[in-house]
């Protein structure tokens, strides 16, 4: 069986590094993917023509709003589409404090939403929030497999 | 002449402005040489009223078209302004929102640093950090006014009433939660409403109460006021502070960009913010002022008129 991964979706290498030391400060130890734009992510979560999701889909996404090529929340939307991926936990780091994005990001259905510097508290915060729902989830999950 | 009857003529020249524009002519098919001087006299007359009415259509015209110039000339230029001043925005808010990312990645780095890997680090160089954190933070608030500045003239405007007595007690304690350790006593009216945009509006509040906040940290015995109060009929309200305060003859000064009171190591401030809360304050309807004296406090005033009541607020003056 494949490894659980994280995907985080981010274009700036600086960000990302932020993000991977917060991820690593809140004790996640998970294989951390890395897209550069939104298109990437795309072909990533759904690798096959048409709408079906990968075979083994990340744990949680990171996903960046202003991204090149696709952006974050045109993924986040695909994401929401399919029921395999639907249910994927979804945080949204951003530089943004446009309230339009904010209102965007949680009308399309993101778990959570931190603002960019993304340091290592609040990220944990976003995480503990999410736990709960995630092994939820995934016990619910095994059961009906 | 004979072919048409013509026994007799009388041409009146018609001239006005110092030229000759025509003839008014008069013929007699009767008789040669019946005009008499009373006729000449009459028909004189009646050429001169003629060349004034005609005098007056060609002025009248020649107005029409000026005006019509004019504001055809007016047209483009507004047309000008408005593409000059939306490429403006845009460039303001394009500006802003990439010269973010790199100053996030300053502060959060430097964070990082302090985090990560502060105990190796002695006190000068954690000053030197903290000094560092400090500049990226004032850039960032000086970016963030920016792009408020450039927002508070963009985008739609929806008009609701809202409870800016909330609106201020929000903004107090996301105060009181930043700076824990500063007591400062705080005096809110309770249900003040006013009609405007919600977003807008808030940032409003945020930037004059958070100045005031801000101002009377060398006071703090003295309360911070949100009210109303009422002159000739007319309801606008308040935020008042007991701090530094400053020279009336300054006071317009206050409402432009990039403009600040005090040294910016005595009172920090990016002197956007009350340009922003001018521009917004305008496009509602309204006016901003301010009274001040120096080490007596000041006093920002601003009102919001309703565009829905007519008559101004003459019903909220009997109730």
């Amino acid at each position: 069986m494949t490894q659980p991964y994280l995907l985080l979706v981010e274009d700036r290498s600086k960000d990302e590094l932020l993000i991977v030391r917060g991820l690593k400060k809140a004790g996640l130890e998970a294989e951390i993917r890395v897209a550069r734009d939104g298109l990437q992510a795309v072909d990533m979560l759904f690798p096959e023509t048409g709408d079906k999701p990968a075979d083994v889909l990340p744990l949680l996404i990171l996903l960046d709003i202003k991204l090149p090529k696709l952006d974050g929340l045109e993924v986040l939307k695909r994401i929401r589409q399919h029921p395999d991926s639907a249910c994927i936990p979804v945080i949204m780091p951003s530089s943004s404090d446009d309230a339009q994005d904010l209102r965007n990001a949680c009308r399309l259905g993101a778990n959570s939403y931190l603002r960019k510097p993304v340091s290592a508290q609040p990220l944990n915060d976003a995480l503990s929030a999410l736990v709960g729902y995630w092994c939820e989830f995934h016990e619910q999950a095994g059961k009906a497999n | 002449m004979q072919q048409q009857g013509i026994r007799s003529l009388v041409n009146i020249p018609l001239s006005w402005d110092g030229s000759l524009r025509g003839f008014l002519g008069f013929d007699d098919i009767d008789a040669p040489g019946r005009w008499q001087r009373r006729d000449v006299d009459l028909l004189r007359m009646i050429g001169e009223m003629m060349a004034a009415c005609m005098r007056r259509l060609e002025a009248q015209e020649a107005l029409r078209q000026f005006n019509e110039e004019l504001e055809r000339r007016v047209k483009e230029r507004t047309a000008e302004l408005i593409v000059a001043n939306q490429e403006m925005e845009a460039f303001t808010y394009t500006v802003s929102q990439d010269l973010r990312s790199p100053l996030l990645v300053l502060d959060g780095f430097s964070q990082a640093l302090v985090e990560d890997h502060g105990e190796q680090l002695d006190a000068e160089a954690r000053r030197y950090l903290d000094y560092l954190r400090e500049g990226s933070r004032e850039l960032g608030e000086m970016i963030d006014g920016l792009l408020l500045l450039s927002r508070s003239t963009r985008g739609e405007m929806r008009r609701e009433q809202l409870d800016l007595s909330a609106m201020a007690r929000n903004c107090i304690e996301d105060l009181h939660q930043s700076e824990p350790q500063r007591k400062v006593d705080v005096k809110i009216t309770e249900d003040l409403h006013g009609y405007g945009d919600p977003r807008l509006i808030r940032s409003v509040i945020v930037n004059l109460v958070g100045n005031a906040w801000k101002y009377t940290s060398r006071a703090e015995q003295d309360p911070i006021e949100f009210g109303r109060s009422r002159d000739m009929g007319r309801d606008m309200f308040y935020v008042r502070d007991n701090g530094a305060g400053f020279e009336i003859e300054y006071a317009e000064k206050l409402f432009q960009p990039f403009q600040c009171m005090h040294r910016p190591d005595e009172f920090p401030g990016t002197g956007i913010g009350l340009a922003a809360v001018q521009r917004i304050i305008r496009r509602h309807g309204g006016k901003v002022w301010a009274e001040a004296a120096v080490g007596e406090g000041a006093t920002f005033y601003f009102n919001l008129p309703n565009p829905e009541a007519n008559g101004d607020s003459a019903l909220s003056v009997i109730g």
